[in-house]
């Protein structure tokens, strides 16, 4: 599966800002490293990035930067997210209708002492609430990550849901881009867990 | 509290101490933790090390991580170690071969990490050479200064020579060309070039005018001198004499000298 990509040039201008202010926030840690891809072009080497990823975060940078200091956004675009569990106990969805269909898959009601039980009530008010994929989808989900959360909490990984022939499936990739289907697969959801329990600290703070 | 001294060979176990003083060639087989430690001989330390001072005359290994606040060397040191260190000053040779997070760095002999260092202030009038990643603060290098690695700092001041293999990212950096420098690629706020000035006019007779040569050069105010680059980027490009640069993409303005020559320039 390849990942769009949008080179520096472009996104400079389509985010009106300059070189300094993406090397200053590459430096704080603010953009990750992996994010910074080197390619041949006609007129020599030029730098690319995952075009989604990127101009969420940017746009969430300058959205932010003028509220907290890039030592606090550098915080808040971190890839571990241990400390952040009292937080999100306080602040967590408390949705009906989530917390039902929460205790329907788990099994149980939504405690929430691990990360992964919040990033599933995420998952759950933005897929299986909005009909996108069926409870029993958000079920395999759930199987899926109670045995391979640990593997896909790193920032490149994804999980993946396709159906074929009718049948859910649920993968979890290191890396999209080295991950191939064929083209009568149906790719229902791809959801980057890193990405997902950072709009969870985000909505937290708010 | 005791102390321990070594005169002779000896090999003894650590433990806390107020002073630890090395003559002859002592092996220190587990973790010691002192006030002070002084090695005039030979010393290595199989174990962790945590100290207040650090003063090397001799040679000396550290097998396993430290955690010191003052280190002077004037012998040799070597790291193998995690190195948590509050100010060293290095006035030999000083090896690190794992991470060192320093505050204060003073070299001024021969410097090498083969790993990353991260580090407040770091001066610089010896030779340093980083093969992994260089993270300052501020950073001052009148010596030579090499990484393979990046570097990144928010103030970068450089009279003196550099090469750099990757990338060096910096809030300000100016470099001051004493020796020809090389760099893969330079983003900057604001980045100024120029040659070695007239105050040290005996080092000016000694060798001809110094370049920097660069592939890309990326920021937002950007003045350039003795630069040889394929591509600078910039909001307000000034190309000062002596440069030669193949493509200027500029958005806000752009100084070309008359001695210098850019083949390409594109407005953004």
């Amino acid at each position: 599966m390849e990942q769009e990509l949008i080179s520096k040039k472009d996104l400079l201008k389509k985010m009106d800002i300059s070189y300094g202010q993406l090397y200053r926030w590459k430096r704080k840690n603010l953009i990750p490293e992996e994010w910074f891809v080197k390619k041949s072009v006609s007129t020599g080497q030029e730098t690319f990035f995952p075009k989604t990823e990127i101009l969420e975060r940017i746009t969430k940078i300058i959205e932010l930067k003028d509220q907290k200091s890039l030592d606090e956004l550098a915080d808040i675009f971190s890839d571990t997210f241990e400390e952040e569990v009292p937080e999100l106990i306080k602040s967590h969805s408390s949705d009906h209708q989530v917390l039902m269909i929460y205790q329907n898959i788990v099994g149980k009601p939504l405690e929430g002492s691990e990360l992964m039980d919040f990033l599933m009530a995420k998952l759950i008010q933005d897929y299986v609430l909005s009909g996108k994929i069926t409870l029993d989808e958000g079920k395999l989900i759930y199987e899926f990550l109670e045995l391979n959360f640990h593997h896909l909490n790193i920032p490149n990984a994804w999980l993946i849901l396709i159906r074929y022939l009718g049948q859910s499936l649920v993968l979890g990739t290191l890396d999209k881009e080295s991950l191939i289907l064929s083209e009568s697969t149906n790719c229902i959801l791809e959801v980057n867990l890193v990405q997902e329990l950072q709009h969870l600290r985000l909505a937290s703070m708010n | 509290m005791k102390s321990l001294k070594i005169f002779g060979d000896g090999t003894v176990s650590g433990g806390e101490f107020d002073k630890v003083n090395v003559f002859g060639g002592g092996i220190i087989i587990s973790k010691v933790q002192a006030i002070k430690i002084k090695i005039f001989g030979d010393a290595v330390f199989e174990g962790e090390v945590i100290a207040d001072e650090v003063k090397i005359h001799g040679s000396v290994t550290f097998k396993k991580a430290v955690d010191i606040k003052k280190v002077k060397v004037y012998g040799d040191a070597t790291f193998q170690e995690h190195a948590q260190i509050e100010a060293i000053k290095i006035r030999g040779n000083a090896r690190f071969e794992d991470l060192a997070q320093i505050e204060k760095l003073d070299n001024f002999g021969e410097c090498e990490i083969r790993n990353q260092v991260k580090c407040q202030e770091l001066k610089n009038f010896g030779e340093l050479n980083v093969i992994g990643k260089l993270k300052v603060e501020t950073l001052n290098s009148t010596g030579w200064l090499e990484t393979e690695g990046e570097i990144e700092g928010e103030s970068i001041t450089i009279k003196g020579g550099i090469k750099n293999m990757h990338l060096i990212n910096a809030e300000e950096m100016t470099l001051v060309l004493y020796a020809d420098c090389y760099c893969d690629s330079i983003g900057a706020t604001k980045l100024t070039v120029r040659q070695k000035g007239k105050d040290n006019r005996w080092l000016n007779d000694w060798k001809e005018e110094c370049f920097l040569n660069v592939k890309e050069i990326e920021g937002d105010q950007l003045e350039l001198a003795y630069t040889k680059a394929e591509v600078v980027r910039g909001d307000v490009v000034t190309i000062g004499e002596g440069s030669i640069i193949e493509r200027v993409e500029f958005k806000k303005s752009l100084n070309i000298a008359e001695d210098s020559q850019v083949y390409d320039q594109i407005k953004r």
